[in-house]
């Protein structure tokens, strides 16, 4: 596995003029994938993950001279692609016409037809479930359930306080049991 | 939470069910580093001529602001001082202002008694009046 230097060093590499191209490489090569997943988790298909990753990456070469390292480098970063995936949600949710319905069901058909899903039925359950969460609800629950983010770098990546978040992520626990227990007693019934 | 549920939370692991193609990750960062490579390079003007002019329209402004202001109370206190004086003036002393009080005698004089030089001249010596007298008069 790459070793990669330190979020400062880079940083700093970036800002000098000579090295700024090799140093935003590793940049890349540091926070690709992380951040892959946490995109894919919230838009789901693979193109669509793709194009937003790119534009994060070029959104943060753009304004990386206006980075104050007071934050850490990758709560900046996490920011950065949720906001990019949550104008992209609300571009398509404004193209279906906000039938909420008909949204729910391009979810689950997506995710039953993308050719990069590799889960078995239960991981389909469960994803489905995820999907019925509100948009910031289930950036909340992937970013603790699946990334293991403590709350206070959610508080500084959603902009949102820890408490609200805390709230946030039991009520969608209880959701997502209140799903699976309706699933688990249809295949039982069957 | 629910101990069967827990089960399938546990047999998931925090397994991400979602896949990449294949050699996605390798190709990804040459993709990105291209975009970058493409894109136009801004432009910050900071030359000396535009901070120049910048300072130059501030202060344009404040002259401006300064001269508008200035004129709007000249007129407002000049407005307020004709209105005083009108209140404080007779319609006399408002006429006086304007002329002059020889002129006025004269004009007045010429209206009530046109009169042809040889009929002043006579007019004089009829009344024993001095030239001088005349003279001093329309000297003053």
């Amino acid at each position: 596995m790459k070793q990669f230097r330190s979020d400062n060093e880079i940083i700093e590499d970036i800002k000098r003029a000579e090295n700024s191209h090799l140093a935003f490489r590793e940049l890349i090569e540091k926070y690709q994938q992380p951040l892959y997943w946490h995109i894919r988790k919230i838009v789901i298909d693979h193109d669509d993950t793709d194009d937003i990753l790119q534009n994060t990456f070029i959104k943060v070469w753009k304004s990386i001279g206006e980075f104050k390292q007071q934050s850490k480098l990758y709560t900046w970063l996490y920011r950065v692609a949720t906001n990019e995936s949550l104008t992209f949600l609300r571009n398509k949710n404004r193209r279906t016409f906000f039938n909420i319905d008909s949204l729910s069901a391009e979810w689950d058909a997506r995710l039953e037809s993308d050719p990069y899903f590799n889960g078995d039925e239960a991981e389909l359950v469960l994803q489905k479930a995820i999907l019925t969460l509100p948009e910031k609800q289930r950036i909340v629950f992937n970013m603790r359930y699946y990334d293991e983010i403590s709350y206070k770098d959610m508080s500084e990546i959603l902009e949102t306080s820890e408490g609200a978040l805390k709230a946030s992520y039991h009520h969608a626990v209880q959701k997502i049991e209140k799903l699976l227990k309706q699933s688990l007693n249809l295949s039982s019934n069957e | 939470m629910n101990s069967q549920i827990d089960m399938k939370f546990e047999s998931l692991h925090k397994k991400s069910p979602f896949t990449v193609p294949d050699g996605y990750f390798e190709n990804f960062p040459d993709k990105v580093m291209m975009q970058i490579n493409n894109l136009p390079e801004q432009h910050e003007p900071t030359t000396p001529r535009l901070i120049f002019k910048r300072q130059f329209s501030i202060a344009a402004a404040f002259i401006g602001f300064f001269l508008i202001s200035y004129t709007f109370f000249t007129l407002i206190s000049r407005h307020q001082d004709s209105r005083k004086m009108a209140e404080n003036t007779t319609y006399e002393e408002a006429v006086l202002q304007y002329v002059n009080e020889k002129d006025l005698m004269e004009t007045m004089i010429a209206e009530e008694q046109p009169m042809n030089p040889e009929q002043v001249e006579d007019y004089l010596i009829n009344e024993n009046i001095h030239e001088s007298v005349v003279s001093d008069y329309f000297n003053q």
